[in-house]
């Protein structure tokens, strides 16, 4: 006579699954773990000191499908400018205790990348972010009139350059300016297009 | 073996149980989480974990001009309610997406967008943004009221947990009986940089 089976025993392999069917059903929950992960800056591309270049290649998903930009980016210098150039108003002087810090960025990329839609920011000793206004600089990363390829939309397909720009120069250099209240360290660079990719680029 | 199959049938029945619960309590399609309200008051700095908030101004109005074009001046439908405000994000550029009245009966109100008016703040870390909100309120639910404001949520449009600057707007019983027989006219405005004050003007009767 065998001894009585227990239920434990007897339900082992179901007691086994359960900890993978709890992270399945964790995992199908998470769609807001997705939206904090996708629309924050979580996953640094790449990374350079202050006069070096970071070399980035990015995947992403445009209008037709999945593509990457490759390029490289180098911080030249952070300085102070007078004025600022307000994107509905006439540009002028920054407000009362407020710098307007000019951002110099050299680039390397081919012609046929599109880099448009940048964001350049500012992040000081503190952790504290200071982003550079899309509607005063919609040009942050490219040269003005002269930005390259847009991404696919209507009859525009992938590496098309818009009518009456010329192509964009395989080395350039821009200056977008942020407002950063005074007294602030500014210690990082960061550079993106889709989050929740970024490139840092640490001042010296 | 009539105990073991007893615990068997009362497991599956308290699991049924719990996900009755589950899908009938904690329905995720609904607002879970009331929002973290940080009460303040006129004049005073309402501190929340993502910026600061202080209502510096507020007064009844019957008209709001508009500062450009030659629009008619909307005249509010019971009272205007211009609640000035000065917002700072103190940690990333912010975007203070909800901005809301309530009055003492739990009623919220939008901003009127027939004022023309601030309808949301979009703040550069550490740079103050001058707003002004112009809400159109009921005559008799101005005692009490209390302006709100935060980052509210684009995707689910929702307040959920979301920390709230709910700011104590002073005005009295003895107010509220003042501000419903208001004629006064202010010029329109929306955000800035800079410090604004309000401008009463005057309104030409347009020749019908």
């Amino acid at each position: 006579m065998t001894a009585p089976t227990s239920w434990w025993r007897a339900n082992r392999i179901w007691l086994a699954a359960l900890p993978v069917a709890l992270a399945a059903v964790t995992a199908a929950s998470s769609y807001n773990l997705d939206a904090w992960w996708d629309t924050g800056l979580h996953r640094e591309l790449a990374s350079a000191s202050q006069g070096d270049f970071a070399e980035v290649t990015e995947s992403y998903d445009d209008g037709l499908g999945q593509t990457s930009r490759t390029l490289a980016v180098r911080l030249d210098e952070l300085g102070t400018v007078d004025t600022y150039p307000y994107p509905y108003d006439d540009p002028g002087p920054p407000p009362d205790g407020v710098d307007a810090v000019s951002v110099r960025l050299r680039w390397r990329a081919e012609p046929d990348q599109v880099l448009r839609g940048c964001t350049v920011a500012l992040v000081d000793d503190q952790g504290r972010r200071y982003e550079a206004d899309s509607a005063a600089y919609p040009t942050a990363c490219v040269p003005e009139n002269r930005g390259g390829p847009t991404d696919p939309h209507g009859d525009v397909g992938r590496g098309e350059v818009p009518e009456g720009e010329q192509p964009r120069r395989p080395s350039w250099t821009t200056t977008p300016v942020v407002l950063v209240p005074q007294g602030r360290t500014i210690t990082q660079v960061l550079v993106w297009w889709d989050r929740p990719g970024f490139v840092r680029l640490s001042v010296s | 073996m009539r105990a073991p199959r007893l615990t068997a049938t009362v497991a599956i029945l308290a699991a049924l149980a719990v996900g009755n619960v589950i899908n009938t309590r904690l329905d995720v399609n609904t607002e879970q989480l009331h929002p973290v309200a940080e009460e303040g008051r006129i004049g005073k700095v309402t501190h929340l974990t993502y910026g600061d908030v202080e209502v510096t101004d507020v007064r009844p109005a019957e008209y709001v001009a508009p500062r450009f074009g030659d629009d008619l001046s909307p005249k509010a439908g019971g009272v205007f309610v211009l609640v000035s405000v000065k917002v700072t994000a103190t940690r990333e550029p912010t975007l203070f997406l909800s901005a809301y009245l309530e009055d003492s009966r739990g009623r919220r109100y939008r901003a009127a967008s027939k004022a023309n008016c601030a309808i949301n703040v979009d703040g550069g870390t550490g740079i103050p943004v001058y707003a002004l909100f112009c809400f159109d309120v009921a005559p008799q639910a101005l005692a009490g009221l209390r302006f709100e404001l935060s980052r509210g949520n684009l995707i689910y449009s929702t307040l959920n947990g979301d920390h709230l600057a709910d700011v104590d707007l002073g005005i009295s019983d003895a107010d509220e009986a003042s501000w419903r027989d208001t004629d006064a006219v202010y010029l329109a405005e929306t955000t800035s940089l800079e410090p604004f004050e309000l401008q009463e003007v005057t309104l030409d009767q347009v020749p019908s």
